[in-house]
């Protein structure tokens, strides 16, 4: 077995390591996939910011069940654009029709808003 | 400006980001990371003068294997730049600037290019955030060792680090071809039979000599033997603890372990800092303005700000203190 060339400064992973076969990259699974939500950039350490990454992951994963399951209705016609005011949304992963994933993300953009605004907490 | 990605990055490929902060010594680090099927080994060395908002990414492999570590914007779902092996005509080294929506890199991805039909495969990935708080400023030296053997576990089966990364723990003994080592915070200090005698170590296993750093990890509290006066370690450099000081959650708010101070031999402080390493960040406990070690001096992050856009973290804030910051030497401010 090969070594690493010195002895490291720390380790991740267990030392004991054995021929492993590869296994798949992607989710074997829909039930496999967790969604995460990364926000980033200006205020994204601001207190204000606590916790956000979580309410908006509920808010996806709410959303996404009421479209999957066809429960979700398209509430009114949403900007095209990615981008709301300093806040820009990327939605990948989702598998949203178009005129649903605007929706999605005027539904964030009005989280972050009420978030901004002092309102706190998930819808 | 703010970004808001929504990913279903596979979280098995998510390993730990192991913290330089918390390892004993100035660095360069070895992490060996044994991934699923595959040991790659991170050489993390701080660069003075490199932002933390930079990173330089070089890539070794002797592997027939093609291998790619792509930098990876999750915000646009796709890579910006990529080292790997010469064979698939990659360069070996990258320079990378942390992302701001869709310019910039996230964090990287780390592939394997198998046999057809599969072809270029992800496998292994790191949370962005610690990625860079932990990584940023620094060049990374990655080195793929082995891809036929691995820990057979995935990211979110293998466990959390724990700290402070040593290569001894506390009160190990070392030979030395002058007398003894004794270990505190990960750091080898000088002691004689004597010191063993008095520290209770006289009947303590010897380990043979092997390099180990002279500054202990963060958040180390050591006190001689003969004196009362404890010092809690942060960026190499001691800082002296209040003699009656509460521990944590008892009235207190420094940021250093409520165990108990470590004791080295006579002297042992000598060998400990007085300017904290670069890149290390600190205020006083009751002082909400935070200062950053550069270049041997203390320079004040002027706002939140400018913590933000110096991708200055404030999970590495350490607290001292009131008054442990007044004598070191002043730069210019952060803006």
């Amino acid at each position: 077995m090969p070594d690493f060339p010195s002895p490291p400064d720390g380790t991740v992973g267990p030392s004991v390591v054995r021929t492993a076969a590869v296994g798949p990259f992607a989710p074997a699974t829909a039930e496999d996939i967790q969604l995460r939500v990364f926000i980033s950039g200006a205020g994204s350490s601001d207190p204000d910011a606590v916790g956000l990454d979580e309410d908006i992951r509920l808010l996806v994963n709410a959303y996404v069940r009421g479209a999957r399951s066809g429960a979700g209705q398209v509430r009114a016609a949403a900007p095209a654009s990615q981008g709301h005011g300093d806040v820009q949304i990327a939605l990948h992963g989702l598998n949203l029709k178009p005129e649903e994933a605007n929706e999605l993300r005027q539904l964030i953009s009005e989280l972050v808003a009420k978030r901004a605004a002092g309102d706190g907490g998930a819808p | 400006m703010s970004c808001i990605t929504t990913n279903s990055l596979d979280f098995r490929s998510i390993y730990p980001v192991l913290d330089p902060r918390r390892t004993a010594g100035p660095g360069p680090f070895a992490y060996a990371y044994n991934l699923a099927s595959d040991r790659v080994e991170f050489d993390v060395k701080r660069l003075t003068g490199l932002s933390a908002c930079e990173m330089f990414v070089n890539f070794t492999t002797t592997l027939t294997e093609g291998k790619q570590v792509q930098a990876w914007n999750i915000f646009n779902n796709n890579f910006v730049q990529s080292v790997g092996s010469s064979g698939l005509g990659l360069q070996n080294s990258m320079h990378i600037m942390k992302a701001s929506c869709g310019a910039g890199v996230d964090t990287i991805i780390l592939c394997r290019d198998f046999a057809w039909p599969r072809g270029m495969t992800a496998l292994y990935t790191f949370m962005p955030n610690d990625f860079w708080d932990f990584w940023g400023g620094c060049a990374v030296n990655l080195t793929w060792v082995d891809d036929t053997i691995g820990s057979g576990l995935w990211g979110n089966q293998t466990p959390q680090p724990t700290y402070p990364l040593v290569k001894f723990p506390d009160r190990t003994v070392m030979a030395t071809s002058s007398g003894f080592l004794v270990m505190a915070g990960g750091a080898g200090f000088a002691a004689d039979s004597n010191f063993l005698a008095m520290a209770g170590l006289s009947g303590a296993p010897v380990v043979p000599f092997s390099p180990v750093p002279s500054l202990p990890a963060d958040f180390t509290v050591v006190r001689e033997i003969h004196d009362k006066r404890s010092f809690v370690v942060f960026g190499g450099a001691k800082f002296l603890l209040p003699l009656f000081h509460l521990p944590i959650g008892m009235g207190s708010s420094f940021s250093f372990s409520p165990s108990p101070a470590q004791v080295i031999p006579p002297g042992g402080t000598a060998q400990l800092l007085t300017m904290p390493i670069d890149g290390t960040l600190l205020r006083e406990e009751h002082n909400a303005s935070v200062f950053l070690a550069d270049h041997g001096q203390l320079r004040h992050v002027v706002s939140p700000a400018a913590m933000d856009s110096n991708c200055l973290p404030w999970r590495h804030v350490r607290i001292v203190p009131d008054g442990a910051l007044a004598a070191l030497a002043r730069g210019p401010d952060i803006t």
